[in-house]
């Protein structure tokens, strides 16, 4: 998981813009790569996800002043960006980022192929999950963090994200186990 | 064809591995010019830094923009136009700044802004500004003006332009709004002091926002007279001036700042209707071993009122200023500045004495 620098804020601690800008700069420069990555796979599209993180760090600075845990940046980044995606894609109201291509002859096909057909196969039915299911596995296997802190991020209890995972990972399976 | 059974372990690990792949063919560019552009001040009272609201589908073009104010403020190379005060006609190196300044003495009587700027150096640019203030200028500046308050009035005029690259930047400036509101400035304590309401601004290169930052420094003490640091305060508490200078401590002269001062007429202005005693104030530049010219022409009789020639230096270039005191009688006039620098050849202007 992403570590943040001490620095970010101290409690009790007035920042004043200098510092802030500095802070959020340290942080954009540790976290936007890897928070638009993200998001790119919540929502996916790039440009989509950009806006969501930037977005972020904007609402990041906003509440700044509330921030009290030094750790709590990052995980207010995340947080903007799993909402900002949610509320992205119920506007959109379906994800059409992985459409199921037709695998190749199979009778040239080789293990390659059969490897880039899978992922394709598992990125498709990943983006036709319900969309808990998939921030549950996208922030688990992507982003590496444990069932509390999905719990946290995405505003639901442990007992949920198990729930979650758990039928998200049995709709994978399927599509992995499919004609390998 | 087989079938494999896997677990949710192995499932997970694959879907790791994928997620993986996937994310990292995706290409992420640099955007933090454009989040520093978002962070704005908020209109409150003691607030720190805020966004600014902006419509999402402005938002990529607002990236490339700011992305290429960036890059397009790098290629400029920060060439600062210098105008100074109303001071006899004398010669003085280019683009150089010399290394000591004749600071004129601030006479409350005769406001005179003195407004450094930085420019795409060649080429003056005007061009209208669709939507809030009505014209966005790019010229050489040596004003006067009947504000009593002349260094605000000398800081707001240096913050209707900005630093653009020579052609179409107009929706520049649409797009990147520029919000700098002056509460005062004040002279004390052997400091300039500059407090602003309100401070938003294109995100520039840190070696241009440091131009940017002398032409504030330059303006303000010539302006007024003094050679004082410069405090500059956001609502009376430090902050990034254009993002890039902590102005926790005064901001000093930097003489090292390549500077041009810009050929032309700054005073009258084109169509001008003056009174009959008046200052004018232009500037030219000599080639080496030619001379530069200041010449009016009565149009309604034809008559050469005033003339002046002055001799450059054999081995270089330099600028003349010019700032002769004259009464003349009603009527037309053209007013002819003639040299050989960065505005080359003839420059005129038309005014009225009444």
């Amino acid at each position: 998981m992403d570590s943040v620098s001490p620095s970010v804020t101290q409690p009790e601690q007035r920042v004043d813009q200098p510092s802030t800008i500095s802070t959020v700069r340290d942080l954009y420069e540790r976290h936007y790569v890897r928070l638009v990555r993200l998001a790119v796979l919540l929502v996916g599209d790039v440009g989509r996800a950009e806006e969501i993180v930037q977005d972020a760090f904007v609402d990041l600075v906003a509440r700044w002043r509330t921030i009290r845990d030094p750790g709590a940046a990052v995980f207010y980044l995340r947080r903007c960006v799993a909402n900002g995606a949610r509320s992205h894609l119920r506007h959109r109201g379906v994800v059409k980022r992985h459409p199921i291509r037709q695998p190749p002859d199979m009778s040239s096909a080789e293990t390659e192929a059969m490897v880039q057909i899978e992922h394709e196969r598992v990125l498709s039915m990943l983006s036709q999950l319900p969309g808990r299911q998939r921030e549950v596995l996208v922030l688990r296997y992507y982003g590496q963090l444990s069932e509390a802190e999905i719990a946290d991020t995405l505003g639901i209890s442990r007992g949920a994200v198990k729930s979650h995972s758990f039928r998200g990972l049995r709709s994978l399976r399927t599509a992995m186990e499919a004609k390998r | 064809m087989t079938v494999d059974h896997l677990d949710d372990d192995q499932v997970g690990e694959r879907l790791a591995q994928i997620l993986q792949n996937e994310a990292h063919t995706v290409e992420v560019g640099d955007a933090w010019a454009l989040v520093a552009s978002r962070l704005l001040v908020s209109d409150g009272p003691g607030a720190g830094l805020s966004p600014v609201g902006s419509t999402r589908r402005h938002r990529r073009v607002l990236g490339e923009v700011a992305v290429g104010v960036g890059v397009v403020g790098v290629a400029a190379a920060m060439v600062v136009a210098v105008v100074l005060g109303w001071r006899p006609a004398a010669l003085s190196p280019a683009p150089v700044a010399p290394a000591a300044w004749s600071v004129p003495a601030y006479d409350a009587a005769i406001p005179t802004m003195v407004v450094y700027r930085t420019t795409a150096g060649r080429y003056p640019y005007i061009a209208p500004r669709a939507g809030g203030r009505t014209t966005f200028t790019l010229t050489p500046e040596r004003m006067r003006t009947d504000s009593s308050e002349v260094g605000r009035a000398a800081l707001d005029a240096l913050m209707d332009t900005a630093p653009v690259q020579p052609g179409n930047i107009n929706w520049l400036e649409q797009v990147i709004p520029q919000k700098i509101d002056i509460n005062s400035v004040t002279v004390s304590d052997g400091l300039i002091r500059v407090d602003l309401n309100a401070f938003a601004s294109q995100v520039f290169p840190a070696p241009e926002a440091q131009v940017m930052a002398q032409a504030w420094v330059r303006t303000l003490q010539d302006t007024l007279g003094v050679r004082d640091d410069v405090l500059i305060t956001l609502r009376g508490r430090p902050f990034w001036l254009y993002y890039a200078i902590d102005t926790t401590k005064p901001l000093t002269r930097d003489e090292s700042v390549r500077v041009i001062r810009p050929d032309g007429f700054d005073s009258p202005r084109n169509g001008d209707v003056v009174a009959r005693t008046l200052v004018l104030l232009g500037s030219a530049t000599s080639a080496p071993g030619r001379p530069v010219r200041m010449q009016i022409l009565d149009l309604d009789t034809g008559a050469i009122p005033y003339q002046q020639e002055v001799p450059g230096p054999a081995d270089r270039a330099a600028t003349v200023d010019f700032a002769p005191v004259l009464t003349l009688e009603p009527g037309r006039y053209r007013a002819t500045l003639s040299g050989h620098g960065a505005v080359e050849g003839v420059q005129d202007v038309t005014f009225t004495v009444s």
